[in-house]
């Protein structure tokens, strides 16, 4: 990006939505706007993100993922070379989550938006960045 | 001697993904300490064409305007009583995130200041200037968290620490001035001044 012109198309180029793992924080964040966010907390693994009105859904992001992703990868049954879904990962979450997911249903129902996304957007990121 | 005055559409003499290191308020309360903003977070956001992002980093952390091009000029011709407050303006910060982090279990060893600003930046497409002034989400709080370097493993050249991670985050219903749910969403109150 030391190159003027890279960064000039960088700056004025059009969005292209993916996930992207954040290694200092622990998170993986999709977001599929470009906008001023909202984060919202759901727990300690989840945050819902809205757009800058705080209506519109418009990502989600997972936390400790790392920690966590070593604990589920196995029975997801992944290895080296897959790209990971991260509905799937969601999916894991939820059943970690068992007893405490059934009975909230703001949880429950904000574990559903975001499986919904990753499903729409066909969310995913590779392994190797994951592990 | 001759004063050099710069033409307000210059680009200021920054680089965009390398900014300056800052002096935050101390943990403690008493003083102040200096902090980079993380390297690796800066290329993540840049990988993944987050622009929004790193313009919050130069404005809400660094406490300047991006420098891109007109951004000293251009958008305060739209928005021209604009206020931009930064984290050296955080009027609370808390420690302890209270969720797995890496090999953490707790991440324990976050601090997260909060700040209140009326108006943030945007990325907009506009050949003038690609960022724009624009008011902050309603009953929200900007987030920071900053993480000592020793956490992060960086080589320290004197520095602190380091900002990992920073958001809008909504405000307490009841101290709209302080994160939702501030009392249990942290591990420790560090300091608080207003609110």
């Amino acid at each position: 990006m030391n190159n003027e012109l890279a960064f000039e198309a960088w700056l004025s180029a059009t969005y292209k939505p993916a996930a992207a793992y954040m290694q200092d924080s622990d998170c993986v964040e999709y977001v599929a706007e470009d906008t001023v966010c909202v984060y919202q907390r759901i727990d300690e693994a989840l945050t819902l993100v809205y757009d800058e009105t705080g209506f519109g859904l418009v990502g989600f992001k997972l936390k400790g993922f790392r920690n966590f992703f070593e604990h589920v990868k196995e029975d997801i049954g992944l290895t080296e070379g897959h790209f990971v879904e991260l509905c799937r990962v969601l999916e894991q979450v939820c059943l970690k989550g068992g007893e405490e997911h059934i009975g909230d249903a703001r949880r429950k129902n904000a574990y559903r938006a975001a499986e919904k996304i990753a499903k729409r957007d066909n969310v995913q990121i590779d392994y190797k960045i994951a592990a | 001697m001759a004063q050099i005055i710069l033409h307000p559409a210059m680009k200021p003499k920054r680089e965009f993904f390398k900014p300056p290191a800052i002096e935050i308020p101390h943990p403690s309360g008493t003083g102040h300490i200096p902090i980079a903003v993380s390297s690796i977070v800066i290329e993540e956001l840049a990988k993944a064409g987050r622009r929004v992002p790193l313009f919050q980093m130069w404005s809400h952390i660094v406490g300047e305007m991006p420098p891109i091009n007109n951004a000293y000029h251009y958008p305060q011709i739209h928005y021209p009583d604009a206020v931009l407050n930064s984290i050296q303006h955080a009027h609370a910060c808390y420690k302890g995130v209270k969720r797995p982090l890496n090999k953490e279990d707790d991440g324990g060893d976050v601090y997260v200041y909060i700040i209140s600003t009326p108006q943030t930046v945007e990325w907009k497409s506009d050949m003038a200037c690609n960022v724009a002034l624009v008011d902050s989400p309603p009953n929200t709080v900007f987030t920071v968290h900053v993480r000592p370097a020793s956490a992060l493993q960086i080589e320290a050249a004197g520095l602190w620490g380091a900002a990992t991670k920073w958001e809008f985050v909504d405000a307490d219903a009841e101290r709209p001035t302080l994160p939702d749910a501030y009392g249990t969403r942290y591990s420790e109150t560090v300091w608080e001044r207003e609110g």
